[in-house]
């Protein structure tokens, strides 16, 4: 944690509310981020947002810093959007922990110059289907790739064990890579 | 031509997309209203023994030192008179009164089971 933050942290605990607006400044994005992936709707991310912030303020007393501050917001939203999602909880909790060879996060860029236009296309086409996950990956996804948490961090915010995050998000990948092939099907026999 | 991607350059493209999966641009910010929304909470109160917390847990220590040493100092003509009337009302109670037991736990089933009612209806209100 940085120690600017760190001080922003105990000057709101101490009731300080600019410090806290600053703080609601850094975070807002992510939280909102975080939430309008699993809701799938503007206001009620605000919303959920917002109440995150809201909560954060009345419970700021408690944090001890033993986790991170964005991953101790990020563990209200994700409570928040059980809340209101009941089902969210049961669909993660039901990912299992299945010891699952995980693909490999390689670095390598998929923009070769001569794929250009190609490669443009095949993400959007990937964005739109990510979009189209369930909301139980699209939250692991956001978690992991948007909110740049660990596995680790992404088990201790959700209270999963970390098998069923790995499992999810291998699950979420065969998904994606599942819709690749449907998409190249097509194209292929369109061409 | 078949220019389909082979396996690993799909796990490149599907990593590919998820590590530029955009951020979702926020349409107002919401600074102003969670301030707004915080001036009406109660502020944080860092956690901290008051003197009044010292003052409730002092009566209340007396209180139970005071029944126990009691107690201790009751009669045994009297022990065992209470110890013979709780025995005998238990008696009546089982004789007369079969019904308020299971009552008593019922009851307390449905109070607890009311307790969820706000929850549930707050839920409900959400959705």
């Amino acid at each position: 944690m940085p120690d600017t933050e760190l001080a922003l942290i105990q000057r709101a605990q101490q009731g300080d509310q600019e410090a806290f607006a600053v703080l609601v400044g850094e975070h807002q994005r992510y939280v909102y981020n975080l939430a309008l992936r699993v809701v799938k709707d503007e206001e009620e991310a605000l919303d959920l947002a917002q109440e995150t912030f809201v909560r954060a303020w009345t419970a700021l007393p408690n944090f001890r810093g033993q986790s991170q501050f964005r991953t101790w917001l990020y563990r209200i939203v994700t409570n928040l959007c059980y809340n209101r999602l009941p089902n969210l909880r049961r669909s993660l909790n039901d990912l299992g922990d299945d010891t699952i060879a995980e693909i490999s996060e390689t670095n390598n860029s998929f923009d070769n110059p001569a794929h250009g236009l190609e490669s443009r296309e095949l993400r959007s086409y990937l964005h739109k289907a990510i979009d189209g996950l369930d909301e139980n990956y699209r939250l692991l996804i956001s978690l992991r790739y948007q909110n740049e948490l660990s596995y680790e961090e992404i088990a201790s915010t959700l209270n999963l064990p970390l098998g069923t995050v790995k499992t999810g998000l291998f699950r979420a990948k065969e998904k994606l890579r599942l819709a690749l092939e449907t998409y190249q099907e097509s194209s292929w026999t369109t061409a | 031509m078949d220019n389909r991607l082979t396996p690993e350059a799909r796990n490149t493209a599907i990593e590919e997309a998820l590590k530029t999966y955009p951020l979702a641009a926020m349409p107002r910010d919401i600074t102003t209203s969670v301030m707004g929304r915080i001036q009406t909470a109660p502020a944080p109160r860092p956690f901290r023994v008051t003197w009044s917390d010292f003052g409730i847990a002092f009566v209340l220590s007396l209180c139970i030192g005071v029944i126990w040493f009691s107690v201790q100092n009751f009669p045994p003509l009297l022990l065992a008179q209470i110890r013979m009337y709780r025995i005998l009302f238990y008696q009546d109670l089982i004789v007369n009164a079969r019904w308020l037991i299971p009552a008593v736990f019922f009851g307390l089933a449905a109070f607890l089971s009311a307790l969820t009612i706000p929850y549930l209806r707050r839920n409900l209100q959400a959705k």
